[in-house]
């Protein structure tokens, strides 16, 4: 497990509301750190203990493309317990990644108004047609550069319905 | 974001308090430092806080960034309550994004009084300390929006709509272009594929716009263009009467209304 991972995980869980604090300097874009604090304040609680520490990784590193053997590694969780576990739930780890990949880069286009370059660049996409797949890929739409507004708050209600459906309580 | 040393001084803000919706920690923290007025400001970071706030008391002002921590549309969940309360002037803190500037026209077609202040490019505790001591009159900014920005086409309202904010006191297609992260070639091209006539000329009819309704609230010519920085005020002349004005033409609203559809026709090309 990667060695900031291990103290943010505890922290970012039980307090949700600080979450900013854990994410070290080098995560990404500033901009991200509010948007994972964004997806923990919603969905943090959402996934049982079990696996919430999945969740939580993806939201505080979905801000770039992570395999998802790292994701599951951070998270200290075996990949094959982790898929076990969550196919129970109907997810995917890689399903999940993908969410927390599209949220953030919703968050950097949406909220905090980034050009289009600057997002692909600090999300270490490469390209804007992988920034646009990526959104895609979790129904955002994306064109002529632009998200349409309020798209990270849609999406966000989109990914946390998933959850519930997920995760009844 | 400008109106330095405007010779027409605004009405006042309200005694009331003023919201501040700004998600950024060190930015509220500068904000929070003592200064003129600022024991007004009341803080919120979310959209469902601040909404219940405004609609308590009268408040004098409100500051806000266009999403929420959570990612929430502040224009849109304010709408409503500014086309209930017009007089009330909306701080919009902002990179200035086409979509933010879009957010902004829906705002003063609901009819607000929005000042835009841009992040990284203007100080916002410096204007909200103007704002709170001696507030600037809006000028003509939100007649342009409304009369000008809303009637263009969609494709070229976000450059319109920054051009009404760099149209006083200091005229400048550079830092026009600038706060659009382009150069002032690009934003030709812009507004000539949109059939606009050149930067230059849109700015010099909006500052048409700025002075005539300085010139009908009773301000005199010569301290327009001391506020401009000009030593005279020939260039002012010549920007009204490229609309086919004179000075001594803008006496009463009614004047200064007419002038908005000149220069609609003045900036097409």
């Amino acid at each position: 497990m990667a060695p900031n991972a291990v103290s943010s995980l505890e922290l970012a869980v039980s307090e949700l509301k600080s979450v900013e604090i854990v994410l070290h300097d080098g995560a990404g874009h500033p901009a991200s750190r509010s948007a994972a604090a964004a997806l923990l304040r919603r969905t943090g609680f959402v996934p049982p203990p079990a696996v919430r520490p999945y969740f939580t990784v993806c939201a505080l590193a979905g801000w770039r493309r992570v395999p998802v053997d790292q994701l599951a590694r951070w998270s200290g969780m075996p990949p094959a317990a982790l898929k076990r576990r969550l196919a129970a739930a109907g997810l995917t780890p890689a399903g999940v990644a993908a969410w927390n990949l599209a949220l953030h880069a919703a968050w950097l286009l949406d909220v905090a108004a980034l050009p289009t370059g600057t997002v692909v660049a600090c999300m270490r996409l490469g390209r804007a047609v992988a920034l646009g797949a990526a959104l895609g890929a979790r129904g955002v739409r994306f064109a002529a550069g632009r998200v349409d507004p309020g798209a990270f708050a849609a999406a966000l209600d989109r990914y946390a319905a998933v959850l519930h459906a997920a995760f009844p309580t | 974001m400008t109106h330095t040393a405007d010779p027409l001084r605004g009405a006042g803000l309200g005694a009331g308090p003023v919201p501040v919706l700004i998600v950024a920690e060190e930015e509220r923290r500068r904000l929070a430092m003592p200064g003129s007025g600022h024991e007004r400001l009341l803080f919120y970071d979310r959209i469902d806080l601040l909404c219940p706030r405004l609609q308590d008391d009268a408040v004098a002002a409100v500051v806000i960034e266009t999403r929420d921590a959570d990612g929430l549309p502040v224009p849109a969940a304010i709408r409503r309550w500014v086309g209930r309360n017009p007089l009330v002037p909306v701080v919009v803190w902002s990179a200035g994004g086409d979509a933010a500037l879009r957010e902004v026209l829906d705002l003063a077609d609901a009819g607000a009084d929005v000042r835009l202040v841009l992040r990284g490019r203007d100080d916002l505790g410096v204007a909200l300390d103007r704002l709170l001591s001696s507030p600037p009159h809006p000028g003509a900014v939100s007649a342009l929006l409304r009369g000008v920005v809303l009637a263009a086409p969609p494709s070229i309202q976000p450059e319109l709509a920054m051009a009404a904010y760099h149209a006083w006191p200091h005229p400048s297609v550079h830092a026009w272009a600038g706060a659009l992260q382009v150069t002032p070639q690009a934003l030709n091209a812009r507004l000539g594929t949109a059939h606009y006539a050149t930067a230059s000329v849109v700015l010099a009819a909006f500052t048409a716009a700025e002075i005539a309704i300085r010139l009908t609230l009773g301000v005199r010519l010569k301290d327009i263009a001391t506020a401009m920085g000009r030593l005279d005020d020939r260039s002012l002349r010549w920007r009204l009467r490229r609309l086919g004005y004179r000075a001594e033409q803008m006496r009463d609203a009614a004047d200064f209304r007419a002038l908005i559809p000149r220069i609609v026709a003045a900036i097409r090309r």
